[in-house]
Protein backbone atom coordinates (compact mmCIF):
# COMPACT_ATOMS: atom_id res chain seq x y z
CA UNK A 1 0.00 0.00 0.00
CA UNK A 2 2.75 2.42 1.03
CA UNK A 3 4.79 1.51 -2.04
CA UNK A 4 1.82 2.24 -4.29
CA UNK A 5 1.48 5.77 -2.89
CA UNK A 6 5.23 6.28 -3.18
CA UNK A 7 5.09 5.36 -6.88
CA UNK A 8 2.11 7.71 -7.33
CA UNK A 9 3.91 10.59 -5.65
CA UNK A 10 7.03 9.97 -7.74
CA UNK A 11 4.91 10.06 -10.90
CA UNK A 12 3.42 13.40 -9.84
CA UNK A 13 6.91 14.78 -9.19
CA UNK A 14 8.09 13.49 -12.58
CA UNK A 15 5.20 15.20 -14.36
CA UNK A 16 5.98 18.51 -12.63
CA UNK A 17 9.66 18.18 -13.50
CA UNK A 18 8.72 17.70 -17.16
CA UNK A 19 6.40 20.71 -17.07
CA UNK A 20 8.96 22.98 -15.44
CA UNK A 21 12.15 21.83 -17.13
CA UNK A 22 11.12 21.42 -20.74
CA UNK A 23 10.08 25.06 -21.22
CA UNK A 24 13.57 26.03 -20.14
CA UNK A 25 14.95 24.89 -23.45
CA UNK A 26 16.55 27.88 -25.08
CA UNK A 27 14.37 27.86 -28.16
CA UNK A 28 12.89 30.70 -30.12
CA UNK A 29 9.16 30.42 -30.32
CA UNK A 30 8.42 31.85 -33.71
CA UNK A 31 9.49 30.60 -37.09
CA UNK A 32 12.33 28.57 -35.68
CA UNK A 33 13.30 24.98 -36.27
CA UNK A 34 13.43 24.66 -32.50
CA UNK A 35 9.80 25.73 -32.03
CA UNK A 36 7.51 23.56 -29.94
CA UNK A 37 6.28 20.25 -31.26
CA UNK A 38 2.63 19.43 -31.74
CA UNK A 39 2.54 17.41 -28.52
CA UNK A 40 1.42 19.06 -25.32
CA UNK A 41 0.31 18.58 -21.76
CA UNK A 42 -3.23 19.73 -21.22
CA UNK A 43 -4.96 20.79 -18.00
CA UNK A 44 -8.43 22.12 -17.48
CA UNK A 45 -11.26 22.72 -15.11
CA UNK A 46 -14.15 20.32 -15.60
CA UNK A 47 -17.72 20.78 -14.43
CA UNK A 48 -20.39 18.12 -14.91
CA UNK A 49 -24.06 19.09 -14.92
CA UNK A 50 -26.97 16.66 -14.69
CA UNK A 51 -29.78 17.23 -17.16
CA UNK A 52 -32.44 17.32 -14.46
CA UNK A 53 -32.57 15.85 -10.95
CA UNK A 54 -29.16 15.30 -9.38
CA UNK A 55 -29.76 11.52 -9.14
CA UNK A 56 -30.08 11.49 -12.93
CA UNK A 57 -26.50 12.64 -13.34
CA UNK A 58 -24.08 9.85 -14.32
CA UNK A 59 -21.36 11.63 -12.40
CA UNK A 60 -21.26 12.09 -8.60
CA UNK A 61 -21.07 15.77 -7.56
CA UNK A 62 -17.67 17.16 -6.71
CA UNK A 63 -14.65 19.05 -7.92
CA UNK A 64 -13.01 17.46 -10.96
CA UNK A 65 -10.03 18.39 -13.05
CA UNK A 66 -8.92 17.16 -16.41
CA UNK A 67 -5.33 16.41 -17.34
CA UNK A 68 -3.79 14.60 -20.28
CA UNK A 69 -1.84 14.68 -23.48
CA UNK A 70 -2.71 16.44 -26.72
CA UNK A 71 -1.28 15.77 -30.17
CA UNK A 72 -1.83 17.98 -33.19
CA UNK A 73 -1.17 16.09 -36.43
CA UNK A 74 -1.59 18.12 -39.63
CA UNK A 75 -3.26 21.51 -39.93
CA UNK A 76 -6.66 20.87 -38.32
CA UNK A 77 -6.71 17.69 -36.23
CA UNK A 78 -6.23 17.31 -32.49
CA UNK A 79 -6.09 14.00 -30.64
CA UNK A 80 -6.36 14.02 -26.85
CA UNK A 81 -6.01 11.33 -24.19
CA UNK A 82 -6.90 12.39 -20.69
CA UNK A 83 -8.23 11.47 -17.29
CA UNK A 84 -10.74 13.30 -15.13
CA UNK A 85 -10.34 12.45 -11.43
CA UNK A 86 -12.60 13.61 -8.65
CA UNK A 87 -10.70 15.74 -6.14
CA UNK A 88 -13.41 16.56 -3.62
CA UNK A 89 -15.33 15.47 -1.61
CA UNK A 90 -13.29 12.24 -1.80
CA UNK A 91 -9.97 12.23 -3.61
CA UNK A 92 -9.92 9.83 -6.59
CA UNK A 93 -13.20 8.16 -5.57
CA UNK A 94 -14.24 8.47 -9.22
CA UNK A 95 -11.98 8.71 -12.24
CA UNK A 96 -12.89 8.94 -15.90
CA UNK A 97 -10.49 8.02 -18.66
CA UNK A 98 -11.19 9.44 -22.05
CA UNK A 99 -10.08 10.28 -25.52
CA UNK A 100 -11.24 12.71 -28.13
CA UNK A 101 -10.65 13.77 -31.70
CA UNK A 102 -10.98 17.45 -32.40
CA UNK A 103 -11.07 19.63 -35.49
CA UNK A 104 -9.60 23.13 -35.37
CA UNK A 105 -12.01 25.17 -37.49
CA UNK A 106 -9.36 27.48 -38.93
CA UNK A 107 -6.18 26.10 -40.42
CA UNK A 108 -3.26 26.21 -37.98
CA UNK A 109 -0.77 28.47 -39.72
CA UNK A 110 2.61 29.34 -38.31
CA UNK A 111 1.52 32.35 -36.27
CA UNK A 112 -2.26 31.94 -36.23
CA UNK A 113 -3.60 32.89 -32.83
CA UNK A 114 -7.39 32.65 -32.76
CA UNK A 115 -9.35 29.48 -33.43
CA UNK A 116 -12.34 27.32 -32.46
CA UNK A 117 -12.61 23.56 -32.02
CA UNK A 118 -15.30 20.91 -32.34
CA UNK A 119 -14.59 17.54 -30.72
CA UNK A 120 -16.07 14.08 -30.36
CA UNK A 121 -14.91 11.60 -27.77
CA UNK A 122 -15.71 9.10 -25.07
CA UNK A 123 -15.34 8.80 -21.29
CA UNK A 124 -15.07 5.58 -19.32
CA UNK A 125 -15.47 5.70 -15.54
CA UNK A 126 -13.99 3.41 -12.91
CA UNK A 127 -17.57 2.42 -12.04
CA UNK A 128 -17.99 1.37 -15.71
CA UNK A 129 -19.99 4.43 -16.66
CA UNK A 130 -19.70 4.88 -20.40
CA UNK A 131 -20.27 8.32 -21.86
CA UNK A 132 -20.13 9.68 -25.38
CA UNK A 133 -19.05 13.23 -25.67
CA UNK A 134 -19.55 16.08 -28.16
CA UNK A 135 -17.85 19.37 -27.41
CA UNK A 136 -17.42 22.80 -28.89
CA UNK A 137 -14.78 25.32 -27.88
CA UNK A 138 -15.69 28.75 -29.28
CA UNK A 139 -12.50 30.55 -28.22
CA UNK A 140 -8.95 29.23 -28.58
CA UNK A 141 -5.97 31.52 -28.16
CA UNK A 142 -2.53 30.27 -29.21
CA UNK A 143 -1.14 27.25 -31.02
CA UNK A 144 2.11 25.24 -30.96
CA UNK A 145 4.03 28.19 -32.45
CA UNK A 146 3.24 30.12 -29.28
CA UNK A 147 3.97 27.00 -27.22
CA UNK A 148 0.62 27.23 -25.49
CA UNK A 149 -3.08 27.22 -26.26
CA UNK A 150 -5.80 28.56 -23.99
CA UNK A 151 -9.30 27.28 -24.55
CA UNK A 152 -12.26 29.11 -23.05
CA UNK A 153 -15.89 28.15 -22.42
CA UNK A 154 -15.88 24.62 -23.81
CA UNK A 155 -19.40 23.21 -23.69
CA UNK A 156 -19.98 19.47 -24.02
CA UNK A 157 -22.95 17.19 -24.38
CA UNK A 158 -22.60 13.80 -22.65
CA UNK A 159 -24.68 10.76 -23.48
CA UNK A 160 -24.83 7.97 -20.91
CA UNK A 161 -24.86 4.76 -22.96
CA UNK A 162 -26.31 2.59 -20.17
CA UNK A 163 -29.01 4.88 -18.82
CA UNK A 164 -29.71 6.60 -22.12
CA UNK A 165 -29.60 10.05 -20.55
CA UNK A 166 -28.06 13.33 -21.57
CA UNK A 167 -26.02 15.59 -19.34
CA UNK A 168 -23.66 18.53 -19.77
CA UNK A 169 -20.01 19.25 -19.34
CA UNK A 170 -18.38 22.66 -19.03
CA UNK A 171 -14.67 23.42 -19.20
CA UNK A 172 -14.34 27.12 -18.55
CA UNK A 173 -10.59 27.20 -18.93
CA UNK A 174 -8.15 24.74 -20.46
CA UNK A 175 -4.44 25.28 -20.98
CA UNK A 176 -2.19 23.21 -23.23
CA UNK A 177 1.55 23.62 -22.88
CA UNK A 178 3.34 22.31 -25.98
CA UNK A 179 6.62 20.57 -25.40
CA UNK B 1 15.34 25.44 15.27
CA UNK B 2 12.65 28.13 15.11
CA UNK B 3 15.18 30.62 13.77
CA UNK B 4 15.91 28.56 10.67
CA UNK B 5 12.88 29.79 8.62
CA UNK B 6 13.69 33.40 9.51
CA UNK B 7 17.34 32.96 8.49
CA UNK B 8 16.25 31.30 5.23
CA UNK B 9 13.90 34.20 4.53
CA UNK B 10 16.63 36.76 5.16
CA UNK B 11 18.99 34.85 2.85
CA UNK B 12 16.32 34.86 0.14
CA UNK B 13 15.97 38.63 0.56
CA UNK B 14 19.72 39.02 0.09
CA UNK B 15 19.76 36.89 -3.06
CA UNK B 16 16.70 38.51 -4.61
CA UNK B 17 16.79 42.25 -3.94
CA UNK B 18 13.54 44.19 -4.22
CA UNK B 19 14.09 45.83 -7.60
CA UNK B 20 14.56 42.47 -9.32
CA UNK B 21 11.80 40.56 -7.63
CA UNK B 22 8.70 42.53 -8.48
CA UNK B 23 6.93 41.16 -11.53
CA UNK B 24 4.75 44.22 -11.88
CA UNK B 25 7.48 46.56 -13.01
CA UNK B 26 9.45 49.29 -11.32
CA UNK B 27 6.48 51.69 -11.11
CA UNK B 28 4.33 49.15 -9.22
CA UNK B 29 1.13 50.71 -10.56
CA UNK B 30 -1.36 48.26 -9.12
CA UNK B 31 -3.33 48.28 -5.90
CA UNK B 32 -5.90 45.54 -6.39
CA UNK B 33 -8.31 43.82 -8.71
CA UNK B 34 -10.61 40.87 -9.25
CA UNK B 35 -10.07 37.22 -8.46
CA UNK B 36 -11.90 34.11 -9.53
CA UNK B 37 -11.27 30.40 -9.12
CA UNK B 38 -12.64 26.90 -8.75
CA UNK B 39 -12.60 24.91 -5.54
CA UNK B 40 -14.21 22.05 -3.62
CA UNK B 41 -14.39 20.74 -0.08
CA UNK B 42 -14.16 17.41 1.72
CA UNK B 43 -17.19 15.88 3.43
CA UNK B 44 -16.00 16.75 6.96
CA UNK B 45 -16.24 20.49 6.30
CA UNK B 46 -20.04 20.26 6.16
CA UNK B 47 -20.19 22.10 2.85
CA UNK B 48 -22.33 20.36 0.19
CA UNK B 49 -20.35 18.22 -2.25
CA UNK B 50 -19.84 19.99 -5.53
CA UNK B 51 -17.73 22.37 -7.49
CA UNK B 52 -17.61 25.95 -6.25
CA UNK B 53 -16.81 29.17 -8.02
CA UNK B 54 -15.04 31.71 -5.89
CA UNK B 55 -15.00 35.33 -7.01
CA UNK B 56 -14.43 38.74 -5.48
CA UNK B 57 -12.13 41.68 -5.00
CA UNK B 58 -8.64 41.77 -3.61
CA UNK B 59 -6.22 44.46 -2.53
CA UNK B 60 -2.46 44.24 -2.28
CA UNK B 61 -1.66 47.63 -0.74
CA UNK B 62 2.03 47.08 -0.05
CA UNK B 63 4.11 46.00 -2.98
CA UNK B 64 6.96 44.47 -1.06
CA UNK B 65 9.06 41.54 -2.27
CA UNK B 66 8.91 39.54 0.97
CA UNK B 67 5.88 38.81 3.17
CA UNK B 68 3.62 40.86 0.94
CA UNK B 69 0.08 40.93 2.39
CA UNK B 70 -3.19 40.83 0.44
CA UNK B 71 -6.81 41.07 1.53
CA UNK B 72 -9.63 39.30 -0.29
CA UNK B 73 -13.38 39.58 0.00
CA UNK B 74 -15.81 37.64 -2.14
CA UNK B 75 -18.37 34.89 -2.43
CA UNK B 76 -18.31 31.15 -2.81
CA UNK B 77 -20.99 29.97 -5.24
CA UNK B 78 -21.86 26.27 -5.77
CA UNK B 79 -21.63 25.71 -9.54
CA UNK B 80 -22.46 22.06 -9.81
CA UNK B 81 -24.90 21.15 -8.43
CA UNK B 82 -26.26 24.69 -8.17
CA UNK B 83 -27.34 24.94 -4.55
CA UNK B 84 -27.94 28.26 -2.84
CA UNK B 85 -27.56 26.55 0.56
CA UNK B 86 -23.87 26.17 -0.12
CA UNK B 87 -23.29 29.85 -0.84
CA UNK B 88 -20.78 31.51 1.50
CA UNK B 89 -19.19 34.90 1.99
CA UNK B 90 -15.42 34.70 1.98
CA UNK B 91 -13.04 37.02 3.80
CA UNK B 92 -9.38 36.12 3.55
CA UNK B 93 -5.90 37.42 4.19
CA UNK B 94 -2.93 36.09 2.25
CA UNK B 95 0.77 36.55 2.59
CA UNK B 96 3.09 36.10 -0.37
CA UNK B 97 6.17 34.69 1.29
CA UNK B 98 8.61 35.77 -1.38
CA UNK B 99 8.69 36.63 -5.10
CA UNK B 100 11.41 34.60 -6.79
CA UNK B 101 12.03 35.46 -10.46
CA UNK B 102 11.91 32.39 -12.69
CA UNK B 103 13.73 33.31 -15.86
CA UNK B 104 13.09 30.06 -17.72
CA UNK B 105 9.34 30.72 -17.76
CA UNK B 106 10.01 33.72 -20.01
CA UNK B 107 10.24 31.24 -22.90
CA UNK B 108 6.68 30.25 -22.09
CA UNK B 109 4.98 33.49 -21.09
CA UNK B 110 7.28 36.06 -22.81
CA UNK B 111 7.22 38.35 -19.75
CA UNK B 112 8.94 38.24 -16.39
CA UNK B 113 7.32 35.85 -13.98
CA UNK B 114 7.89 35.14 -10.32
CA UNK B 115 7.35 32.04 -8.25
CA UNK B 116 5.31 33.43 -5.34
CA UNK B 117 4.27 30.81 -2.78
CA UNK B 118 1.80 32.04 -0.22
CA UNK B 119 0.00 31.23 3.00
CA UNK B 120 -3.12 32.71 4.50
CA UNK B 121 -6.30 32.36 6.48
CA UNK B 122 -9.92 32.67 5.51
CA UNK B 123 -13.27 32.98 7.21
CA UNK B 124 -16.36 31.62 5.49
CA UNK B 125 -19.88 32.33 6.65
CA UNK B 126 -23.39 31.71 5.34
CA UNK B 127 -25.42 34.69 4.16
CA UNK B 128 -27.74 34.33 7.19
CA UNK B 129 -24.79 33.76 9.59
CA UNK B 130 -26.23 30.33 10.46
CA UNK B 131 -22.88 28.65 9.97
CA UNK B 132 -19.26 29.69 9.69
CA UNK B 133 -15.86 28.11 9.26
CA UNK B 134 -12.24 29.13 9.60
CA UNK B 135 -9.44 27.71 7.50
CA UNK B 136 -5.77 28.20 6.83
CA UNK B 137 -4.47 28.34 3.25
CA UNK B 138 -1.30 26.92 1.78
CA UNK B 139 -0.54 27.89 -1.81
CA UNK B 140 2.81 26.38 -2.83
CA UNK B 141 2.28 26.77 -6.59
CA UNK B 142 1.62 30.44 -7.24
CA UNK B 143 3.02 32.37 -10.17
CA UNK B 144 2.97 36.12 -10.66
CA UNK B 145 2.94 36.85 -14.38
CA UNK B 146 2.50 40.37 -15.69
CA UNK B 147 -0.62 41.84 -14.12
CA UNK B 148 -1.90 38.58 -12.66
CA UNK B 149 -1.26 36.10 -9.89
CA UNK B 150 -2.15 32.52 -10.79
CA UNK B 151 -2.54 29.80 -8.19
CA UNK B 152 -2.71 26.10 -8.98
CA UNK B 153 -3.60 23.46 -6.43
CA UNK B 154 -3.78 25.31 -3.13
CA UNK B 155 -4.95 23.53 0.00
CA UNK B 156 -7.22 24.76 2.77
CA UNK B 157 -7.27 23.13 6.18
CA UNK B 158 -10.48 23.75 8.10
CA UNK B 159 -10.05 24.10 11.82
CA UNK B 160 -12.53 22.85 14.38
CA UNK B 161 -13.24 24.76 17.57
CA UNK B 162 -10.80 23.49 20.12
CA UNK B 163 -8.13 21.36 18.54
CA UNK B 164 -7.57 19.54 15.31
CA UNK B 165 -8.64 19.83 11.72
CA UNK B 166 -12.18 19.54 10.43
CA UNK B 167 -11.65 18.62 6.83
CA UNK B 168 -9.94 20.21 3.89
CA UNK B 169 -10.60 22.12 0.74
CA UNK B 170 -8.79 22.31 -2.56
CA UNK B 171 -8.57 25.20 -4.99
CA UNK B 172 -7.90 23.84 -8.44
CA UNK B 173 -7.12 27.16 -10.07
CA UNK B 174 -7.36 30.78 -9.04
CA UNK B 175 -6.59 33.83 -11.13
CA UNK B 176 -6.20 37.24 -9.53
CA UNK B 177 -6.00 40.04 -12.08
CA UNK B 178 -4.89 43.53 -11.13
CA UNK B 179 -7.31 46.11 -12.45
CA UNK B 180 -6.86 49.27 -10.39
Amino acid sequence: MYGKYRIKSRLVVLVWVIILILPARDAEAFGSDNAASGVGLTFSTNTFYGSGRSEDSPVPPGLYYRGGLAWLPGKHLEIELYHIPQITPRLYSQVFFGGSAGYWMLERKENSYLNAIVEAGFLYGLDRTKLLNLKITPIVFGCPAFRYAEKFCTVGLLFDLDRKRLSWQLQLLAVTLYL
Amino acid sequence: MRRIPVILLLLLCLFFPADETCALGAEKPWFGGLYTGFCGFSEQTGLPAGEYLTAGLFAEPLNIPVLNPALLCGVLIPLSPANTGGMRVQVAAELTIVDLPVSFLKNRFYITSCFSPGVGAQYLFALDYSTSAFSVLIAPLRIRVGDGVFTVGSIELFLAEGTGARGWGFTLFKAALFLF
